[in-house]
């Protein structure tokens, strides 16, 4: 479900409602599996320690598609125009992961309507293993 | 500087054929803990805006675009391989029975020094077409050795 919204219900500072992941080795495991991704990282601790790793690693595409489904849910899958993240740190089963956004910039350019935002995951130690931004374009109310 | 092949750079290669499976789409919303009707439930979302249900943005992560015919940059650089980031510029949905074709380019390779060492990153862009010959997505993959 999606929040209806229109550029002029949007302000420069306004922060999406929040979604907390805290993917369990099943979870993970699930998602490597059909992603095809049957390396030790994302499947067995003590083999991931063994590439040097502190154990399993959560996959960062995965809490790139929880920033996605942060921004669908607020916005809507046609509004999401980009979505571009870097991944800066390891995040572990279990992690409390919360995916935030918060307005950056608004403008109209070439008769579409831009929202502009800087999303990211923070755990709960307060450092952000993901850092991104989205581009969203929304119609006008009237 | 790194040492690396620079005639591979902006070199077009195919990365691959994708057919789309609804059930692989329910995998992905499964693990990813997704529950927008639009990507799960095919009743509800043939009154929506696709007329039946569609794969969410980040869905073509999941497909497998590293192939045998890729160059070889012959970077001679690190033991370790990290991913560094990706990025997706949105064109079309992807749906059920979709047959994605992968076109990709290393477009840059380029070396940061941070607190653990030297680090190199390398940028290979896949751009995705459909059936129809549409434009789905193109990405922007940063591979990180160190």
């Amino acid at each position: 479900m999606t929040e209806a919204s229109f550029f002029e219900e949007v302000e420069v500072g306004d922060e999406l409602s929040p979604l907390v992941k805290q993917p369990t080795r099943e979870q993970i495991r699930a998602y490597a599996k059909v992603w095809g991704a049957t390396g030790a990282r994302f499947n067995d601790d003590e083999a991931a320690k063994k590439e040097g790793l502190p154990g399993m690693i959560v996959p960062g595409n995965m809490m790139m598609a929880a920033l996605a489904q942060m921004l669908t849910h607020r916005f809507s899958q046609q509004a999401l125009k980009r979505l571009e993240v870097d991944f800066r740190g390891f995040m572990r089963p279990d992690d409390t992961l919360t995916c935030k956004g918060i307005i950056t910039e608004k403008h109209i350019r070439e008769g579409q309507n831009y929202i502009e935002c800087d999303v990211f995951v923070e755990n709960e130690r307060g450092e952000k293993p993901v850092v991104g931004k989205a581009v969203i374009v929304i119609p006008f109310k009237s | 500087m790194v040492d690396f092949d620079r005639s591979v750079l902006g070199k077009g290669f195919s990365s691959g054929t994708f057919t789309i499976e609804k059930e692989t789409i329910l995998e992905f919303c499964r693990a990813v803990g997704e529950t927008n009707p639009l990507y799960v439930d095919e009743e509800a979302a043939k009154k929506g805006p696709y007329g039946g249900i569609i794969a969410p943005p980040t869905f073509y992560t999941l497909l497998r675009t590293y192939s045998t015919n890729q160059p070889d940059l012959k970077l001679k650089f690190g033991t370790a391989a990290y991913d560094g980031g990706e990025s997706g510029e949105f064109f079309q949905p992807i749906r059920p029975g979709d047959t994605l074709t992968a076109t990709s380019r290393f477009t840059e390779v380029y070396e940061k020094t941070g607190r653990s060492g030297k680090l190199v990153f390398m940028v290979r862009e896949t751009t995705f077409t459909n059936q129809k010959g549409e434009k789905v997505v193109v990405s922007q993959q940063t591979l990180v050795r160190r």
